[in-house]
């Protein structure tokens, strides 16, 4: 479905993404593992078109869309949910879900229905504004957003990030759900503990370069890719 | 005495909301776009005057006022607009200083091209017949046609907040002015909303400059006039702030409209009184972000 080649990408003048490849296909979870500053949230940026990469090929469905602009990526069918989580502070649960529909404004109600589905807890804030929620309501917030338009990739950054257990638990459930129901979810994560619950594969960055693919079970037996990528 | 003193206050209340409506239809464009886009436009007022002379010369042709007010703002948003797409928009990202420099030269070359079309004296632009009279309230008469520059202010004011906070457009404009790249992530072309409201920002203060006309005339310093005016408002009110200019420019009105009725002598200073006085106790504005 998602297949990135070799992709290279700068601010400014420090080259951040060396060499990035992975592919992540359809109803699968895979995981991008690595420390901080390895370049994974770079990495979905350039996915999403936030920051044009200057070298490499990124390809949805065996078609080109390296390069496109943010918006036209979105309309490819490309869902995306910020590290910074990004919800918009002075709108309404509804109307944050809302701007997840760009085209057809009929189909926000139907659209809302289908995602509370996944997250019955914003079912009583709809009318509560962005900057009310706890940070887990944020980020089911931010998720559900980007399932608006029924993507067929997702993009999450570090979901997990800062949010108690039971929350944890069930944002891991509600990304199995999405690719079992034929999503495409690609997450970032930092904790090898969460990727091994959910991840089919899974990729570790180091300082901008894709250092391993494999299986979950095929990390926990490498140690030195852990001891040298992942473990502080 | 006392009847003196009220004729004296309505007059200048009137003055007061007149010119606040003014500043505030100048001002309003500057500090979205600013806020928004990031984008500091030098050349602004002369969108203003160019709704100035623009309007003259269409009430000039048509014999109307209306027609003007009409036809004119439209005109400048357009050329505005075409202007945005092939110079503006690049410098999004360049940086303040650079587009000051570029908005100051267009500014110059607006005023030099505007002196080639109409020439450099003044001109008189009349109010419609139906505006040209003067009513008495409270033993003060004033000219119908402030009444009517108010009413048209509150009318634009109103159709805006409405566009902004009741429609799904104010909607989307609303969250990309916090977070574009989300919004672009979202499907929306962000590129096309900043179109939109650069646009709408040069329309009002092309209204603003038709409106000016049957008070002041339409002249060539009339842009560097308004500039230092208009951005009283928008630092004052904190840098990109719609309510923080609309109130800065209700003060500025107070000031300005009961300053020239009793202390007309000193009218020039009152606009630095008020961005001094607000300064002094916010540095960053009414409204204005914590970090400038
Ligand atoms: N806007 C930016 N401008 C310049 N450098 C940046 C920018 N954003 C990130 N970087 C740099 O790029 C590198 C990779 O950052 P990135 O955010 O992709 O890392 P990450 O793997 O997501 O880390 P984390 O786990 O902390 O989120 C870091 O060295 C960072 O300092
Ligand atoms: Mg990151």
């Amino acid at each position: 479905m998602l297949r990135v080649e070799h992709l290279q990408a700068r601010y400014g003048r420090s080259q951040i993404l060396q060499d990035v490849s992975l592919h992540s296909g359809a109803s699968e979870v895979v995981c991008l593992l690595g420390r901080n500053g390895a370049g994974k949230s770079t990495t979905l940026k350039c996915l999403m078109g936030l920051l044009v990469p200057n070298a490499g090929a990124v390809s949805l469905d065996g078609a080109a869309i390296t390069g496109l602009p943010a918006y036209a990526i979105a309309r490819r069918g490309i869902g995306y949910v910020p590290e910074e989580r990004l919800i918009f502070p002075k709108l309404t649960v509804a109307e944050n879900l809302s701007m997840g529909i760009w085209h057809d404004r009929s189909q926000v109600p139907a659209s809302i229905d289908r995602v509370l589905g996944y997250f019955p807890r914003l079912k009583e804030k709809l009318r509560a504004r962005g900057n009310t929620l706890s940070g887990g309501e944020q980020q089911m917030l931010s998720i559900g957003r980007a399932l608006m338009a029924e993507p067929r990739v997702l993009l999450v950054d570090e979901p997990t990030e800062g949010l108690a257990p039971v929350i944890v638990q069930a944002l891991e459930r509600t990304l199995l759900a999405l690719a079992a129901s034929g999503t495409s979810v690609l997450v970032v994560e930092s904790k090898l503990a969460v990727a091994s619950r959910i991840a089919a594969r899974i990729y570790v960055m180091a300082k901008g370069k894709t250092v391993f693919h494999g299986k979950p079970d095929d990390l926990q037996d490498n140690h030195e890719i852990r001891r040298e990528f992942l473990e502080v | 005495m006392s009847s003196h003193v009220a004729s004296l206050l309505v007059a200048g209340s009137l003055d007061a909301l007149t010119y606040w409506s003014l500043a505030f239809m100048v001002a309003a464009g500057l500090t979205v776009v600013f806020g928004m886009l990031g984008f500091l436009n030098a050349a602004h007022t002369s969108f203003y005057m160019l709704g100035g002379y623009v309007a003259y010369t269409v009430a000039g042709a048509t014999g109307s006022f209306w027609a003007a007010l009409l036809l004119a703002p439209l005109l400048v948003a357009v050329t505005g607009v075409i202007l945005e797409r092939l110079l503006f928009a690049k410098l999004y990202r360049a940086g303040h200083a650079s587009q000051l420099l570029l908005t100051i030269g267009l500014a110059y070359v607006i005023a030099e091209a505007s002196k080639l079309v109409w020439g450099d004296s003044a001109f008189a632009v009349a109010p419609p017949p139906s505006l040209a009279g003067r009513i008495t309230v409270l033993g003060a008469t004033l000219p119908v046609y402030h009444l009517f520059i108010i009413g048209a202010a509150m009318v634009l004011v109103c159709v805006i907040a409405a566009l902004l906070l009741g429609t799904r457009l104010g909607m989307v404009i609303r969250a990309a002015s916090v977070h574009p790249e989300m919004v672009g992530a979202l499907g929306f072309k962000v590129r096309d909303i900043y179109t939109l409201v650069f646009a709408v920002g040069l329309y009002l203060a092309a209204f603003a400059g038709v409106v000016m006309a049957p008070l002041e005339g339409v002249y060539p310093a009339m842009a560097d006039d308004a500039l230092v005016q208009a951005f009283i408002v928008v630092v004052a009110g904190g840098l990109g702030s719609l309510p923080g200019a609309f109130i800065v420019a209700g003060l500025l009105g107070l000031v300005q409209g009961f300053g020239s009725v009793f202390f007309s002598a000193y009218a020039m200073f009152f606009p630095f009184t008020v961005l001094g006085g607000v300064l002094l106790f916010r540095p960053v504005g009414l409204f204005g972000a914590k970090s400038a």
